[in-house]
């Protein structure tokens, strides 16, 4: 069975690395429990030192005592020593004028003697300053003490108001209940019938006493009807209160009154209702009777008339009788029957009447037949005309009947359905107009109800208007007006509906004309969408460096193949070759896995970092909300912490205290905090710019082992930057603290040299701000959340009072700092080499990896158009900035790197495509793209988005170009050569290419334009050549031997060249050999001279090859096989066409062949000799 | 000043982004490699159509996970593994050796003996469903209603089979086989006696090259993978 070493072939992603995420989380509960340790460790030390600076000694006031009492006898010491040196100076400079002669060391002793005193009056001002300096600060505590215990004064004050308060707040109570049980008597009062005024006298009293001890207005007015006035108040109360009861009676009773009257109305009504429901069932049995009398009429009035009918037939049949015949039945009575002298006409309608009467026919028919026979027989007529004037009556009656009958059943509800279409019918057909207006209105009414658009329904309510109009009988009444108002709505609706009916009709029209446009308008968009996709595709496809490595790959093995079976190497040195080749693949397939994989990196980058970090934006939100109120809520317990330590030490001493934090805060926590609150306020939005996250093995499987693994990779990169920074930080406020041992000298020094300051400034100016805000703000984790929860909550137990001036320092940092926002942005510009680059990136450090990844989209994007439109690019023109801010996406236009939109900054939201296409379009319009027709310039740049541009550019260019090759092959391929080329040094600039590369390339441009020209040229060409020949060697018109002249011109000057080993045009000389072999195949046939031609052919051909071979063989050992530079593919491709070309001739003539041969059998000789043989040629051209 | 409890983010919120970013890479991972199998399948088909090999691509079939099951193959909590793949459909040998002639070359000789026999079209091609051969020749007896073979050595690489004293078609009309010379020696009709026809052409060897490169092509669908997982996930997310 066959075996395929391709198939099954399997395309693979393989994710691996699968702790990331625990891993993650482990770390971040390992950062916060170290966090929390330092934390606690430097917050025990700031809690003892305070408490050892609050443990100093107090003085008659209270106050922090500073014993300025010593600085002030220093002070006086030190004055009266600067008295003594003074003197001392002064006497000695007398003592040394009087003398009159000095000697050296005389003038030394009085200028040291001098200068000693002035040293100690100086040092003496000092002290005296200094006494001064602490008398006043002792007396600031004093008068801070003083403060304080004005305070507690003021204090007690409060708290004996508060006592008076909550006797007032008690006896409110009481008051309250009493009150309450008081207006519940009240109620129980009233509810047992006793009258309300009554009740109120009664109660009204007792309450007053009880709202008495009440204070304020309320007490004032209670205690008012609790005295003598009150008394009489409720007095007259209890006497006005039966008068009111009784007024309250009377309105009662006229309510009852108005009830009854108003239930009275109610049976009035009814029983009126109930009246005329008998009254109408009177009406309906008075009409049926009615009815009924008409009925028996009716058929009385039939009878009469059948009856008659039936007598006049009879007599109408009886002959005329004489005088004789009368004479004849007086004297034998009525029973004489004279002979008959009937005619035809009588006799039919003797007969017809005998039918009548046996019910054989109705009246109808019969009044038919009777006036059919009086019309033909004029004898008759008048007979006749009596017979159908009965008859008519006849079925007038009948008909009259039937109604009567069927308005009957329909009165008494036992009407079938044929007697309700009969008196439907009748009323419709003969009834009255009034009846016609009805059934008109009944059906008008019964479209309405059931239209269905508005058209239907104006209509139906037109025709019920109009079948109103039946009813009225005077046309200037009110109802005629209103009718026409009516008719006039009516005809104005059914107008209204009709045009509405059409406007929307026209609507529907515009809008699917609309639609389709938008659909046709769609398509072609999609159209260009895939075409310019597949463009795209292709020319990656083309350029995509795998795909060139196993093209050569293959191509490598092929002509090693070709070698091997032309027995130009042997196997074991085919091997070596192939191993060489496929370790060449392998490395550039390695390289382009490689390259493939940073671009793979740099596309996945924005996707995890705009989109699938979503999730870690919200948990970073809760974090800086839950942070914020956290850090509110230490900030307050701070600031009171701080407030209450204020005021122990003093105002001024206690600001000190913030000072010092707030330096502490900015000198030693800021610049760190910064760097810090950056590494891990980027946590969630660069994940995958560290470690490769898509591994590319070459073959035909693809795994994609560390997406997560180069997340792990990430996160462990943030976190371990983010530990030592935390370790840091506790450090370094332990070394802090640790330099100063006693935090009240730190306090008393800094006091001395003024260094005061207010702690609200400080601490919302903090630079701590931003460094504990960022860290808190980037960790996105669940367990970094925990930890940060736990030390916090015990942050107030572990630091005892004192931690709450740290914990509101944190506190107000973490609230300034959690709203601090991150935001980083990359500017393409022109780079240091001249090329368009980031040229800058400002902002969080790990935001930038994704702005610069976004940024260089762009760069890629303009590039790649550049290298479709064959454009140059100019890095100095334009600059544009792509940044974020708060998670969004911004661009700045101007390149400034603004990520503000009150600064110009455009908000793309989350999606970083947007940006990037927005990027892209601005440095377009911006004029970077040089070296493009102005109409190609004007699409790109009046374009509202780049594809849809690009596209329309594309096609505007394809114009020209597609022109180019009708009318100047030549130069269209040149200008293509010129295009990929300039494209490929740009790359070859790009990689730093040597000089010697750069002349490979500069080669390859050689052969490659050389190519597109001969080819060019050939297609020109082909045409008239292929004509030429056609007129010349292939000509049948010339003879065969002068075919072979022109052929053998060709040949034999290739042919030539290669007996001397020389290169020659191999398709050339393939096309003279196969000339000339046809030729010489028609000519010679199957003789010697055509098998030596043959055989010389091979011979040359042969030799050509072994020529071509010998090179390929020299430059094999010069170079690897994959270098590609002797590519003899097509000359052995030619001379494999030469070769099939005699194979299938063979073929061809093969039955020709066996012809000739038993022709030569049966002529009994050979084929040499130089006979020639006339042939069949069996259908051939030979 | 009492202790402050703070409690920060929401519970659930972390654990839940994993999830959301390992499914929304495993459904990524299904679409991307199911995408790029049937790409590379499409261009296979595509190459052969151009390679005038017809239909023969419909013989390579394409699969993927994602069409299969639905679901990856996990390992552990967060590694998983997607994969499409390219198969040939059908299981005769006969599509087997034609796919992999045309996609990886092929020199075909003869299994026994030296020559590698072709029928011309002076003899019928097929014996039921079998091509002719010089053994089913005789066994279809076609010496006894044709004539038997005789051979001929042309070259040391090319030798004949020929049939003698034959009719055949008078105007050398393609498709009319050779037939048995009546016995009366003469051909009647639209034939002619012809003394000899050759019924088979024997070739040493002769070679099929390999018109389409699939390894190629799978290699560059794969290459796409990253796009299409770029793409997947850009509409997962």
């Amino acid at each position: 069975m066959a075996s395929n070493n391709v198939f099954p072939a399997f395309i693979r992603t393989e994710i691996e690395g699968g702790n990331a995420f625990a891993q993650f989380t482990a770390q971040g509960e390992d950062a916060a429990a170290t966090f929390t340790r330092h934390f606690r460790g430097a917050a025990a030390d700031v809690s003892r030192l305070v408490e050892k600076a609050l443990a100093a000694p107090r003085n008659s006031f209270g106050a922090l005592d500073l014993g300025t009492g010593k600085f002030r006898e220093a002070a006086q010491a030190a004055e009266q020593r600067a008295a003594a040196l003074r003197e001392l100076a002064t006497a000695t400079s007398a003592m040394a004028a009087k003398e009159g002669e000095l000697t050296s060391a005389q003038q030394a002793h009085i200028a040291a003697t001098h200068q000693a005193a002035a040293a100690a009056e100086m040092d003496a001002q000092k002290k005296r300053e200094q006494a001064s300096m602490y008398d006043r600060f002792q007396a600031e505590l004093n008068e801070t003490a003083a403060l304080m215990n004005r305070g507690a004064a003021a204090t007690g004050a409060f708290a004996h108001a508060q006592g008076v308060q909550t006797q007032a707040t008690g006896a409110q109570r009481m008051a309250m209940i009493q009150g309450s049980q008081q207006f519940q008597d009240f109620i129980i009062q009233v509810q047992a019938g006793g009258r309300p005024l009554t009740a109120l006298s009664q109660q009204g009293s007792q309450l007053a006493f009880v709202l008495s001890g009440l204070e304020g207005k309320t007490g004032s007015v209670a205690r008012f009807f609790a005295g003598p006035w009150g008394v009489a108040v409720f007095a007259a109360t209890a006497v006005l209160g039966g008068l009111v009861t009784s007024l309250f009676d009377a309105g009662d009773a006229a309510d009852d009154m108005g009830e009854r009257q108003s239930a009275l109305a109610s049976m009035v009504d009814f029983t009126t209702g109930r009246i005329k429901d008998q009254i109408s069932a009177v009406q309906a049995l008075a009409e049926a009777q009615r009815q009924g009398q008409a009925l028996e009429e009716a058929r009385e009035r039939y009878r009469a008339s059948r009856s008659s009918i039936i007598r006049q037939g009879l007599a109408a049949g009886r002959p005329t009788v004489g005088a004789a015949e009368f004479g004849l039945r007086a004297q034998y009575g009525q029973d004489f029957q004279p002979a008959q002298r009937t005619s035809a006409a009588e006799l039919q309608i003797r007969r017809l009447t005998e039918q009548y009467q046996r019910a054989e026919i109705d009246a109808n028919r019969f009044g038919q037949a009777v006036d059919r026979i009086g019309k033909a027989d004029p004898s008759v007529r008048r007979l006749t005309d009596a017979l159908v004037e009965l008859s008519s009556n006849t079925v007038t009656a009948a008909r009259d009947v039937g109604r009567t009958e069927a308005a009957i059943a329909v009165l008494s509800g036992t009407a079938t359905d044929a007697q309700r279409n009969l008196l439907r019918t009748l009323n419709a057909t003969s009834g009255s107009a009034q009846a016609r207006s009805v059934n008109n209105l009944i059906e008008a009414e019964s479209k309405l109800a059931t239209a269905t658009t508005a058209r239907e329904r104006a209509q139906a309510r037109l025709q019920v208007v109009q079948a109103k109009q039946g009813s009225i009988t005077d046309q200037n009444s009110a109802e005629a007006r209103r009718y026409r108002d009516e008719l006039d709505g009516a005809n104005r609706e059914l107008q209204s509906a009709i045009a509405a009916e059409r406007g929307a009709a026209e609507a529907r029209r515009e809008a699917r004309a609309a639609s389709a446009e938008a659909r046709k308008a769609a398509r072609e968009a999609a159209k260009e969408e895939r075409e310019l996709e597949r463009a795209l595709i292709a020319t990656l496809r083309a350029f995509d460096p795998a795909a060139s490595a196993a093209r050569d790959y293959a191509e490598a093995l092929g002509r090693i193949a070709e070698l091997q079976a032309a027995s130009a190497i042997d196997e074991v040195t085919a091997a070596t070759y192939r191993s060489a080749a496929a370790m060449q693949a392998f490395d550039a397939e390695t390289k382009a896995g490689q390259q493939h994989r940073a671009e793979v990196l740099q596309r996945l980058t924005p996707y995890f970092t705009s989109r699938m970090d979503q999730p870690l934006a919200d948990i970073r939100r809760g974090m800086e909300s839950a942070g914020a109120a956290a850090g509110d809520a230490l900030r307050d317990s701070g600031l009171q912490a701080v407030d209450a330590i204020a005021d122990a030490l003093g105002g001024k001493l206690g600001r000190t205290v913030s000072a010092v934090i707030a330096l502490l805060s900015t000198a030693e926590v800021g610049g760190r905090g910064a760097g810090m609150g950056g590494l891990l306020g980027g946590l969630g939005v660069a994940p995958g710019a560290r470690g490769p996250m898509v591994d590319l093995p070459a073959g035909g499987t693809i795994t994609l082992p560390r997406i997560a693994g180069g997340f792990e990779q990430g996160l462990v990169g943030v976190f371990n930057p983010l530990r030592t920074a935390i370790n840091d930080l506790a450090g370094g406020i332990h070394k802090f603290l640790a330099r100063n041992d006693s935090l009240a000298e730190t306090l008393g020094s800094m006091a001395g040299h003024g260094m005061l300051g207010g702690i609200a400034g400080r601490m919302t100016g903090s630079g701590t701000a931003g460094a504990i805000g960022g860290v808190l703000g980037g960790v996105a984790g669940k367990a970094i959340g925990k930890a940060l929860s736990s030390s916090l909550g015990s942050l107030g137990s572990a630091m005892g009072p004192i931690g709450s001036i740290a914990g509101g320092l944190l506190g107000g940092a973490l609230g300034g700092l959690l709203s601090s926002t991150p935001r980083a942005s990359s500017t393409i510009g022109v780079g240091p080499d001249g090329r368009l680059q980031v040229a800058s990136t400002t902002g969080s450090r790990s935001l930038q990896a994704g702005t610069i990844g976004a940024a260089d989209s762009a760069i890629a994007t303009i590039e790649r158009i550049a290298e479709a439109l064959g454009a140059t690019i100019l890095p100095g023109v334009g600059a544009v900035s792509i940044g974020q801010r708060k998670g969004n996406w911004m661009l700045d236009p101007t390149g400034r790197g603004q990520t503000k939109e009150k600064k110009g900054a455009i908000n793309f939201g989350q999606d970083a495509n947007a940006a990037v296409r927005a990027a892209t379009l601005d440095l377009i319009r911006d004029g970077i793209l040089a070296g493009l027709r102005a109409g190609t310039q004007r699409l790109l740049q009046n374009a509202k988005d780049i594809e849809a541009g690009l596209s329309k550019a594309l096609r505007f260019e394809s114009v020209f170009t597609r022109l180019q090759e009708h009318l100047d092959p030549v130069g269209a391929a040149i200008d293509r050569i010129d295009k990929e080329f300039s494209g490929l040094r740009n790359v070859f600039q790009e990689a730093g290419a040597s000089l010697a590369e750069y002349s490979k390339l500069e080669q390859l441009y050689g052969i490659e334009r050389a190519k597109a020209i001969r080819e060019a040229g050939e297609r020109m060409t082909s045409t008239l050549r292929s004509l030429l020949d056609d007129l010349m060697v292939k000509n049948d018109a010339w003879s065969l031997r002068d075919r072979l002249a022109m052929a053998r011109q060709a040949f034999d000057p290739l042919a030539d060249a290669v007996r001397r080993g020389e290169q020659v045009d191999a398709e050339a000389f393939a096309e003279a050999g196969r000339n000339m072999l046809d030729i010489m195949r028609q000519l010679s046939g199957s003789t010697s001279a055509y098998f030596n031609f043959e055989d010389e052919l091979r011979e040359l051909t042969s030799s050509a090859l072994s020529e071509r071979q010998t090179l390929l063989d020299e430059a094999s050992k010069r170079a690897p096989l994959m270098g590609g530079a002797n590519d003899n593919g097509p000359v052995i491709g030619a001379i494999d066409h030469l070769g099939n070309y005699i194979v299938s001739e063979l073929g061809g003539h093969l039955h020709a062949v066996n012809i000739n041969l038993g022709r030569l059998i049966a002529q009994g000789g050979g084929a040499g000799g130089g006979r020639a043989f006339e042939f069949d040629l069996g259908g051939h051209n030979f | 000043m009492s202790g402050t409890s703070v409690t920060i983010g929401r519970p659930g919120q972390f654990e839940q982004f994993r999830r959301f970013a390992v499914r929304a890479l495993e459904q990524a991972s299904l679409r991307a490699t199911d995408r790029a199998a049937r790409e590379a399948v499409r261009n296979i088909r595509a190459d052969m159509r151009r390679a005038k090999l017809g239909r023969l691509g419909n013989a390579i079939g394409a699969g993927s996970d994602k069409a299969k099951t639905g679901a990856v193959y996990r390992r552990g909590k967060e590694e998983f593994s997607a994969s499409g793949w390219l198969h040939i459909r059908g299981r005769s040998e006969r599509t087997l050796g034609v796919i992999e002639a045309y996609t990886e070359g092929a020199d075909i000789r003869p299994r026994k003996g030296a020559w590698l026999w072709i029928p011309t079209q002076q003899v019928q091609q097929k014996v039921g469903r079998q091509r002719m051969t010089p053994a089913l020749y005789q066994k279809a007896g076609f010496e006894e209603r044709l004539g038997p073979l005789v051979f001929i050595q042309r070259s040391p690489a090319e030798a004949w089979l020929i049939v003698e004293n034959v009719s055949v078609d008078k105007f050398g009309r393609h498709g009319r086989r050779a037939r048995r010379l009546p016995k009366s020696g003469r051909a009647r009709g639209a034939r002619r006696k012809a003394d000899f026809v050759v019924a088979f052409v024997g070739l040493r060897r002769t070679s099929r090259a390999a018109r389409i490169d699939p390894t190629t092509i799978i290699a560059a669908a794969a290459a796409r993978v990253p796009d299409f997982l770029g793409e997947e996930l850009a509409k997962e997310i």
